[in-house]
């Protein structure tokens, strides 16, 4: 089969999807709720892709994500905030740093944080959840009792266990097992891929990069900073939600007739996964990552605020709050420095309502009694 | 509906093998936690066993670390660890205020605290988002429904710390009150007079348990400023009670707020799921009144997957107490735990991880349970 | 079988508001059910038969609105279904009319057991009766107290809230023995063996055919004069369909029940129907007695449904086309496109509901009526 005959096939075989697609953009589009999530998201997403002009980093920084230090400011008052003036349009946090640069720059730690966190859980959750929905047995058992424990106790409190244990530094045995728990599953997508000549280049590449990690280990020293340790925590603890609503999904649609017609015909295992099961039980799972993400960054908020997430001087939200904790002793403390937690409050508040608003549309949407076939 | 006969026993099996379950889950829990702190040095986990003050030392440290064999393989200390815990002991957690305490008792300190919110919280959300989801259901896309459809997702939306600030803020800046801390410092000093007896703890229960039981005792008090001996406030067995309770209800509010959001959206489209099975209709065909149909037969049925959501969500509890303890100031367990974490106080960490697990799954319990009493179709599973 | 008119439909015009648009799914339906028969409904999946009898009891769920027509109920005097108000149609719903529905188990609520649900719809409408019941076997017995007095109150007025109030704390033994007794009686007479035993029972517990004993049993339990069947045997093994179907003719025997019986398949109008109405996309075509409709079909559709029954050794015979669209649908008459001798008139005017013979009403313009 050439290339080209493949690819009229798939424009063919996607045509109803597209179809149903545009139903659900046109439905979302009907929903004043669904609007204004998308408008602020929209609007998160100008702000830090224009941070770099909204908000310059100053020549002499190494790190663009450390704010920037009044010097001039903190040579008078060197600890206390001070509240907004035309060169500080927020106000100063502790130490003077600019809280409006702070937030500007917040905005891609946020998208930064709750991206990565909610791909990488919705990936490991789906693996895992596939394979024990599918499956069944014995592996389900296990999978799922595992994911039980995991989920047994309120996810804060295992995500701050975890990073308070993690190591600074990861050492080079961790690394190699990552990469190669990687690699192998990247292999085992690759390999069900219909067009060998791309499994070629791309096992070749990857067994060029293992090999050279071993000649050259110090590729893969890689040292964690603290919000990375909040983010692989937040993703251990995440990952079994994911899992139990892929697993109820395949466990739904696996006794279909179209799933069992597909067997019949002699379809791989696989095969049967990635062209049946799959079109017709990730929706659930998108409705699910687009509420988490706004879980998922109040969490890190959260873990911030206790003092075990981002560094001192970090420009994510949570932390700025947190730094000024000390000088919000008391109440009437608390209204004199109002701009130092309330301005970051509410960009947060306005970044997760707007994932939440979205989220929660797009569960009418998907609603699957209202859904055109 | 009687409980005689063979649907009791269907029902009390049913219990005892979700006993014996959720046993086991315990166990994994504790092997998982175990497992995390193997990735600190010795010395720091040889706290896990100290007993009381003087083993803090450093040269019992030593001694510590030998006789448990903390450099042994795991399965080796995980055994031992898990004997000395069903002995009683919880390791020594030095975050855990003035010096540091062993950590069952600072579980018996700090708890009273952490009780006062969640005895109030827990029923009101579970009650409040029943009865609105309920309401919403009913009158879908009336004004109930709308207006807690937008104002859950804004509660879910927002940080409970950052509520809980703008409260503490809001409040002084219109009544000049400080509800930070769970009572006044008045209370404190006319509490730790004597006549004033400790029963339970939580200081609500107290004051009334003072007024009533124990009348002959003291009776008003007058707090007097330390250094100009004026008279600074009157206080009295029920103003404390009264006390206590005023600086309850911003936490409460908090929690409430954030956690009732889902409650609601879920009891909505269960309800809504429920009403429209086809036994409605033969419900509705059967003569009966609106009122019964919905609340007899649409509501019992929906409420099933609620109770589930309402197990998790009273043991999720203690997860979001951590941080609304902090901004108040409570010195519950929640703040107990937000200082160890940034102290590395492992068997603080350890014994609320512990305990949380505990909650949660007598949690899980009980809604099984109930889930079992609500739907007959369980219990033969 | 007498000639009095136990329900007469109407003109009845129903549509339903979706997302899609509007759906005309009844244009004037007329259907007459006579005392004491068992009156067949039959027609294809989506030809309206489920809402014309749900219609009757006012229960066309949202977005369905009935627009138009008269449903007369004899037993109230002839008054108009469609205009009585709730307390007059909940008081018929369950005592005067009953319905019967097509997947028991799943028309039972999982949560009560099977007694809770049969007492449940005597207590709304024979509460009083069991009252009076309840007095009498006290009296009998001699007794005094409490109880005697509870019940001669509620009897006196049933709505009466102090009454109930003490009524639900007093024990009221002899009052649920009563009840339970009848949920048994009940039980016994759809030929449910062991009713006790089943009283006890939850819906996911019953077999099939069980479960649509069950819910044949909830259905008589209060004596209506009407029962809908709404595809009772659909979803059931011939074995069980055939016991079914010899219950529901014992009923109009031995009770003198009238029943409008709704399938789609023929073979079972055939065993048990006295006369046969046939639909056809939201329009009754055809109503005969069911000798007449099996021996002369007027109506083409009902000839071509008639003549596409499978038999050894013929071939297989379909109806060309497929059921119009019920949204915005064509003027004249439905089967219009389908009809091999479909003429211009019926292209424009819907044809009139007539009696072409005695008893035998078609609507088609083949037999006059322009």
């Amino acid at each position: 089969m050439t290339l080209k005959t493949r690819w009229e096939e798939l424009k063919v075989s996607m045509r109803p999807r597209v179809k149903e697609w545009a139903f659900m953009l046109k439905r979302m589009r009907q929903s004043p709720l669904a609007l204004v999530g998308l408008i602020i998201i929209c609007a998160f997403i100008v702000i830090a892709i224009l941070a770099p002009v909204l908000a310059p980093t100053p020549a002499n920084s190494r790190d663009p994500f450390m704010m920037p230090k009044d010097e001039i400011l903190a040579r008078v008052r060197p600890a206390e905030p001070l509240p907004p003036t035309t060169n500080h349009i927020f106000g100063t946090i502790e130490y003077q740093y600019d809280l409006y640069y702070g937030c500007i720059w917040g905005t891609i730690t946020a998208f930064r944080v709750g991206l990565l966190v909610v791909g990488v859980s919705l990936i490991i959750g789906l693996m895992v959840g596939t394979l024990a929905g599918y499956y069944g047995g014995m592996l389900d058992e296990v999978l799922m009792r595992f994911t039980d424990i995991i989920i047994a106790f309120p996810g804060l409190i295992l995500a701050m266990a975890f990073v308070i244990a993690f190591p600074q530094a990861i050492t080079l045995n961790f690394s190699i097992v990552f990469l190669v728990v990687f690699v192998l599953m990247s292999f085992g997508f690759i390999a069900f891929s219909p067009n060998k000549r791309l499994l070629l280049v791309v096992q070749v590449l990857l067994g060029a990069s293992l090999i050279s990690v071993f000649f050259y280990p110090a590729i893969l020293a890689v040292n964690l900073s603290k919000l990375d340790k909040v983010m692989i925590a937040i993703t251990i603890v995440g990952w079994p939600g994911y899992t139990r609503v892929i697993r109820g999904e395949v466990l739904r649609v696996k006794n279909e007739d179209y799933v069992e017609a597909s067997r019949a015909s002699g379809s791989s295992d696989v095969g049967v996964i990635m062209r049946h099961i799959w079109p017709n039980t990730i929706y659930p799972l998108l409705i699910v990552a687009t509420l988490d993400i706004g879980a998922i960054v109040l969490t890190a908020a959260a873990l911030s605020f206790i003092g075990i997430g981002a560094p001192e001087g970090f420009a994510d939200w949570g932390q700025i709050i947190q730094s000024t904790r000390m000088w919000l002793i008391t109440p009437q403390l608390m209204v004199q420095y109002y701009y130092t937690f309330l301005i970051p409050g509410l960009f947060i508040s306005l970044f997760v309502m707007g994932w939440n608003l979205l989220g929660d549309a797009l569960r009418d949407v998907l609603d699957p009694t209202l859904r055109r076939r | 509906m009687c409980l005689m006969g063979p649907r009791m026993t269907s029902l009390v099996a049913y219990i005892l093998r979700r006993l014996i379950l959720l046993v086991f889950v315990i166990l994994g829990v504790t092997v998982l936690i175990f497992a995390i702190t193997m990735m600190f040095p010795p010395d720091i986990r040889a706290y896990m066993y100290i007993r009381n003050a003087e083993q803090t030392r450093s040269n019992v440290i030593q001694e510590l670390i030998d006789k448990y064999g903390l450099n042994d393989p795991f399965y080796l200390q995980y055994g031992r660890w898990l004997s000395q815990v069903l002995q009683g002991n919880l390791g020594w957690s030095h975050a855990a205020g003035s010096g540091g305490a062993s950590v069952v008792d600072s579980i018996r300190a700090k708890w009273p605290y952490t009780f006062e919110i969640v005895m109030f919280a827990a029923p009101i959300i579970i009650f409040v988002g029943i009865f609105i989801g309920v309401q919403a259901a009913i009158h879908r896309n009336g004004v109930i429904d709308q207006v807690s459809r937008v104002g859950s997702i804004i509660g879910w939306s927002l940080p409970s710390f950052w509520v809980g600030m703008l409260l503490l803020t809001a409040v002084t800046a219109a009544f000049g009150v400080n509800l930070r801390g769970p009572i006044n410092e008045s209370s404190i000093g006319y509490m730790q007079s004597t006549g004033f007896v400790r029963v339970t703890g939580v200081d609500i229960f107290d004051g009334v348990l003072n007024a009533i039981f124990y009348q002959g005792r003291v009776h008003v008090s007058a707090v007097t400023n330390a250094t100009s001996s004026q008279i600074v406030s009157w206080t009295s067995d029920l103003g404390v009670s009264l006390d206590a309770l005023t600086h309850v209800v911003l936490p409460v509010i908090v929690i409430v707020t954030i956690d009732v959001a889902l409650l609601i959206r879920v009891m909505r489209s269960s309800m809504l799921e429920a009403l429209g099975k086809p036994y409605i209709i033969t419900a509705k065909a059967k003569g009966l009144k609106k009122n019964v149909v919905i609340y007899k037969h649409a509501r019992r049925n929906a409420l099933i997957p609620v109770a589930t959501l309402s197990g998790m969500l009273v043991a999720g509890l203690l997860g979001g107490l951590i941080i609304t303890e902090t901004v108040f100031s409570f010195p519950g367990l929640g703040s107990w735990a937000a200082a160890s974490a940034v102290q590395v106080d492992i068997p603080a960490v350890l014994g609320y991880a512990i305990l949380s697990a505990f909650v949660f799954v007598i949690a899980n319990l009980i809604v099984d349970i109930l889930y079992a009493y609500i739907d007959p179709r369980i219990r033969l599973d | 079988m007498s000639q009095k008119n136990v329900v007469e439909v109407q003109n009845l015009d129903v549509k339903f508001y979706t997302y899609a648009g509007v759906v005309e799914a009844l244009d004037g339906v007329n259907l007459t059910l006579r005392e004491g028969e068992i009156l067949g409904l039959v027609g294809e999946t989506g030809c309206g038969k489920s809402v014309t009898s749900l219609s009757i009891l006012m229960l066309v769920p949202p977005p369905g609105r009935i627009e138009g027509g008269k449903i007369r109920f004899d037993k109230q005097g002839g008054a108009d279904i469609l205009r009585m108000n709730d307390a007059s149609l909940r008081s018929m719903r369950g005592k005067d009319i009953s319905m019967i529905f097509q997947e028991p188990r799943a028309y039972l609520n999982p949560v009560y057991t099977v007694e809770d649900q049969i007492s449940e719809v005597m207590l709304v409408h024979r509460q009083v009766e069991f009252f009076s019941k309840a007095i009498q076997a006290l009296q009998a017995r001699k007794s005094k107290g409490l109880e005697l007095n509870v019940y001669r109150r509620l009897a006196k007025n049933p709505e009466s809230r102090i009454g109930g109030f003490i009524g639900r704390f007093s024990r009221k033994r002899q009052f649920k023995d009563e009840v339970r007794n009848e949920v048994v009686r009940v039980l016994k007479s759809v030929e449910i063996p062991d009713p006790e035993r089943v009283a006890h029972m939850y819906p996911h517990e019953l077999s099939g055919g069980m479960a649509q004993r069950v819910v044949i049993a909830m259905a008589l339990a209060c004596y209506p004069t009407m029962l809908i069947a709404d595809e009772p045997t659909t979803n059931l093994d011939v074995t069980v369909q055939a016991q079914i179907l010899n219950l529901v003719k014992q009923l109009r025997d031995n009770f003198k029940s009238s029943i409008l019986y709704i399938t789609h398949d023929l073979g079972v109008v055939a065993q048990v129907c006295d006369r046969v109405a046939v639909m056809y996309a939201g329009n009754v075509v055809e109503t005969a007695d069911v000798f007449e409709l099996f021996g002369s079909p007027l109506h083409p559709y009902t000839r071509a449904l008639l003549e596409s029954i499978p038999r050894p050794g013929k071939a297989f015979k379909s109806i060309p086309g497929i059921v119009p669209s019920l949204i915005n649908p064509l003027s004249g008459c439905r089967f219009r496109d389908r009809c091999p001798y479909a003429m211009e008139i019926c292209l424009k005017v819907k044809p009139p509901f007539d009696e072409v013979k005695k008893g035998h009403f078609a609507a088609c313009y083949l037999y006059g009526g322009s």
